[in-house]
């Protein structure tokens, strides 16, 4: 049996094979923290008024006062730092999700993430009478939860989560979460007025305060999706292979489901509903890593921020001096990124 | 089942697929390289070689499932890829490597998917086609099976209900892309039995992908040998089949000996424990 | 499901299964519809009102009857089988159980296009052809980016959801810009409505439906070969990347025609087709009647609540269409153990 193994390297090795040098994955990695730090540096110079580089390391540092040093340190460092934790936390979020499902569609929008944490921050507004995002974060968080729970309580079964169900099941809940947030916004215009604007999503107008409170659940998130994504390859030779391999499959379906709402449910929090990143950050992170986690979640950790700060950034430039939202400039990018890379990749 | 036997005389010059200078390609990646090949009509053809020598891919080429990039296959003369879709599947049929059976289908509509090429827009379900699928299902042993799901089958059930659905189609020449894999023994010869018969009974020209060299040497007319997608031998299975070209093939030492059961070439490889004690 | 381990007559039991469920859906949707056109400010009996639909009894009753509430009942109905038989069709074609107009850009064009109309101000009247522009746009964007590459069905899945999150983006961008007042009447049009739907409306758009509809059917057969994948296809004729694009091209026309009639009301779509899979079993062209009458009651029960029960001015009929659709679909899914299973 040995011998006819041994005999027949084409079949054992030629998956393989495709993916070249040991260190090509390091070195992506490097140039792709090299991009971040260059996208963290516009996004600290550019808006609504341009300040040279000089003037932002010397605001950082402490050694310049006065508008332009105000301007950075008061608004765009603090958005800068909340645009790189939600573009992280949604990009690893994505690779989990995508992983865990088994299907290329989901992402946390498809868990019905975003839409249960629209309806309590639209239900919020609508009842409590609330403005400003900071106050949202909590009940969005929740509403996250939530949905999240809600959508794994329908995707059991014996004992297990079904992936199917939990994509068409988390999918289910989205459109109904999502047409009662209109249902709401509808019947009060005050709700609509104001909710609209946290819906498209966002990181302008926040100080650090908004990102602070969901900061541990960012970081239980990521270490959770990391802590399992060996077993995450595993998992994708499918549930029996996975299981002869001595991976615990439920086990590690439910970690991944936790970390995706902890990353996921915090992301929304802080800067409403994002969409487009959790999806398209490990789909275009793929071609160049491959598939395994332990490379695809440390690329989605700088693509998730990378994609998110870069948006933003264009969303500050394109209409000066007033700027889009990065929920929509996001989507607005990602579509027909994503629409060439399915394409490129077609054979 | 009837006797096996196949004669040469059978042999016929309709259904001759053939291919000239054919270039395959996936992206890049050239798998069938300038082929010049003539299949004989009326018989039976075993395509072997190495894995990933591209014999699967050849085979998609000669039903078109793949666009050549240089060259052009013909059937009687004719170039394939200039035949209407639905006139070359009425002379040829498939039965692919992995076909994806339809959740909870059921055998019968499965194999009534093979009139598909017989039916017109608006035509209603006739007598020919049930015929056909009758004959299909009785031809293949899955008649009992009818009205059960093909995705509860075992595996020789399935890959039976599949090859009915081929049967159904009403081809001259049937192409199966190794009808054998994932079979045991005994199902693997149901399989090759029932092409035999299709061949002797019905005068259907077979074109298969095989892996087993004894299997194909028993069971086909001509050989299609090849490596790294260019041809390395081709002909009745007693000249193609020797020594030496199974070495230079498949890299394997062996002997090529008479099968005791049909006198057929069968290649046993040579021990290699004594290489393998060296080796280390 | 192992429970139900006796083989022999599945075609024929599945079969009755479909007919007496289509048999009940026909009769609830005749009950339905007499009710609804039953109930208003003059209130009818079922009867009288089916009377009066087809001009007998007294004239104001016709009047009422024929010129007021009939269009939007007959709306419902007709939009309601052709979401639903949209979706059907997206669903197999795609081999995705997520796959609906709402995810492949269909709800995406049309809102687009509505809101479009809206901002430049327009006539209400051209709104709807508006959507369905925007609906055909989401279609003209898929088969444009898929139509050259022989594209392996994921993919495609992925340039539908890129063609809606696009579309969606743009109508995102104009509500955040709108003036309140104009973002209320976009809110309104992009999660549906059956308000104000008038005989003319309803017969252009009925007619293309029908036209639409008949075409699906005669695909049937096609949709059926597609199922085996690309190289069996292939096999048997057919040219498995073209026609599975064609195919698309057709359903999203269908689900455009639905929109464009009613907005793109949600869920419909989605979780029809997965009610008759639980229901009936696997699409045929027997469930595909079956799909299409599902659609048209849940749509029209929908609307009745929202116009006749729920004390809410206002309300978007595809929040009541989810609320109502959820709760079956999710309990028959519980029940049933086993999800409609199609991984890619």
């Amino acid at each position: 049996m040995s011998t006819v193994l041994r005999t027949d390297p084409p079949a054992t090795t030629a998956p393989a094979t495709p993916r070249s040098s040991a260190l090509r994955r390091p070195l992506l990695l490097v140039a792709g923290a090299g991009a971040l730090v260059l996208c963290a540096a516009l996004s600290l110079a550019l808006g609504s008024r341009s300040i040279p580089l000089s003037t932002v390391a010397d605001a950082l540092t402490g050694a310049a006062h006065g508008g332009d040093a105000d301007v950075v340190t008061g608004l765009r460092v603090p958005r800068t730092v909340i645009g790189l934790a939600v573009g992280a936390a949604l990009g690893v979020a994505g690779a989990v999700a995508q992983g865990v499902t088994r299907n290329p569609l989901a992402s946390p929008v498809t868990l019905g993430v975003n839409a249960g944490a629209s309806l309590a921050v639209v239900a919020a507004i609508y009842a409590l009478d609330l403005g400003r995002p900071v106050q949202y974060v909590w009940f969005a968080f929740a509403g996250a939860a939530v949905a999240a729970v809600a959508a794994y309580a329908m995707s059991r079964r014996g004992g297990d989560l079904d992936p199917v169900r939990l994509a068409l099941g988390g999918t289910v809940l989205t459109v109904v979460l999502t047409s009662w947030t209109s249902a709401l916004m509808l019947a009060s215009h005050r709700t609509l007025d104001e909710a609209r604007f946290w819906l498209a999503g966002s990181i302008g107008g926040r100080q650090l305060d908004t990102l602070t409170p969901v900061l541990p659940f960012l970081a239980l998130g990521l270490l959770g999706a990391f802590a399992i994504s060996p077993a995450l390859n595993a998992l994708a030779l499918g549930d029996e292979a996975a299981q002869s391999l001595g991976v615990p499959v439920a086990r590690i379906r439910l970690a991944g489901g936790l970390a995706v709402v902890l990353l996921a449910g915090s992301a929304v929090a802080v800067a409403g509903p994002v969409a487009f990143i959790g999806l398209a950050a490990p789909h275009l992170v793929r071609p160049l890593f491959g598939n395994d986690h332990r490379w695809l979640l440390p690329g989605c950790l700088i693509a998730g921020p990378l994609l998110l700060l870069a948006a933003d950034v264009l969303g500050r430039l394109v209409v000066r001096p007033s700027e889009i939202e990065v929920g929509i400039v996001t989507a607005f990018l990602g579509a027909p990124l994503l629409a060439v890379l399915a394409r490129k990749v077609a054979r | 089942m009837t006797s096996t036997t196949t004669t040469v005389e059978s042999v016929t010059t309709a259904n001759r697929l053939a291919a000239h200078g054919l270039d395959l390609r996936y992206g890049d990646r050239t798998i069938v390289d300038g082929l010049d090949l003539e299949l004989p009509g009326g018989a039976v053809t075993a395509i072997v070689g190495p894995n990933a020598c591209g014999k699967s891919t050849l085979l998609r080429g000669l039903v078109r499932l793949l666009d050549p990039a240089a060259g052009t296959v013909t059937l009687d003369g004719s170039d394939v890829h200039r035949m209407p879709a639905r006139a070359l599947a009425k002379r040829m049929g498939l039965l692919p490597q992995q076909p994806v059976t339809p959740e909870a289908i059921t055998v019968e509509a499965l194999v009534r998917l093979g009139r598909y090429p017989h039916q017109r827009m608006l035509s209603p379900w006739s007598k020919t086609d049930q015929a056909a699928v009758e004959e299909a299902l009785a031809r293949t042993g899955t008649a009992e099976l009818r009205d059960q799901q093909v995705d509860r089958l075992s595996g020789g059930q399935r890959q039976r209900a599949w090859i009915a659905l081929a049967l159904a189609q009403d081809t001259e020449l049937l192409l199966l892309d190794e009808p054998t894999t994932f079979l045991d023994l005994r199902h693997q010869l149901d399989v090759l039995d029932l092409v035999a018969d299709l061949h002797a009974e019905a005068g259907r020209t077979v074109v298969m992908v095989l892996h087993d060299l004894g299997q194909a040497a028993r069971y086909a007319d001509h050989l299609v040998v090849l490596k790294d997608g260019r041809l390395a031998a081709a002909g009745p299975p007693t000249e193609v089949l020797t020594a030496e070209l199974v070495e230079a093939v498949f890299q394997v030492p062996c002997r090529v000996v008479p099968d005791p059961e049909t006198g057929t070439p069968l290649v046993v490889p040579r021990s290699r424990t004594r290489s393998r004690a060296t080796g280390r | 499901m192992t429970a139900l381990a006796v083989p022999v007559g599945t075609l024929t039991r599945r079969r009755a299964r479909t007919a007496a469920w289509s048999a009940l859906a026909a009769a609830l949707l005749v009950v339905l519809t007499a009710v609804a056109l039953g109930t208003g400010q003059v209130s009818l009996s079922g009867w009288d009102a089916l009377r009066a639909l087809v001009g007998q009894g007294d004239p104001g009753n016709v009047l009422v009857v024929q010129q007021f509430r009939a269009p939007r009942v007959v709306s419902a109905l007709i939009a309601g089988a052709a979401l639903a038989m949209a979706g059907s069709m997206l669903q197999r074609l795609f081999r995705n159980p997520l796959a609906s107009p709402d995810t492949i850009g269909v709800t995406g064009g049309a809102s687009f296009g509505a809101v479009l109309m809206l901002a430049t101000g327009a006539s209400q009247q051209l709104i709807p052809l508006a959507a369905l522009g925007g609906g055909l746009l989401a279609a003209l964007l898929l088969g444009g980016l898929a139509w050259r590459s022989k594209m392996a069905v994921t993919r495609l899945v992925l340039v539908g959801l890129a063609v809606q999150q696009g579309l969606a983006a743009a109508v995102n961008l104009m509500i955040v810009r709108f003036p309140a007042e104009l973002a209320a009447s976009a809110m309104q049009w992009t999660t549906g409505s059956l308000y104000g739907r008038n005989w003319t409306e309803v017969w252009i758009g009925g007619t293309a439906i029908a036209l639409t509809a008949l075409a699906v059917l005669l695909c049937q057969r096609r949709v059926a070969v597609l199922d085996l994948g690309d190289d069996s296809a292939g096999g048997l004729g057919l040219n498995p990347g073209r026609d599975r694009l064609r195919l698309l091209l057709l359903g999203i026309t269908l689900a455009s025609l639905a929109a464009a009639l009613t907005g793109p009301v949600a869920f419909v779509a989605l979780a029809v087709p997965h009610l008759v899979r639980l229901l009936a079993g696997p699409p045929t062209l027997g469930t595909l009647g079956l799909t299409a009458l599902t659609g048209a009651v849940l749509l029209l029960s929908a609307d009745l609540l929202v116009l006749h029960v729920i004390p809410v001015h206002g309300l978007p009929v595809g929040a009541v269409t989810a609320t109502l659709g959820a709760p079956w679909l999710l309990a028959l899914m519980i029940r049933q153990g086993r999800p409609p299973q199609r991984s890619t």
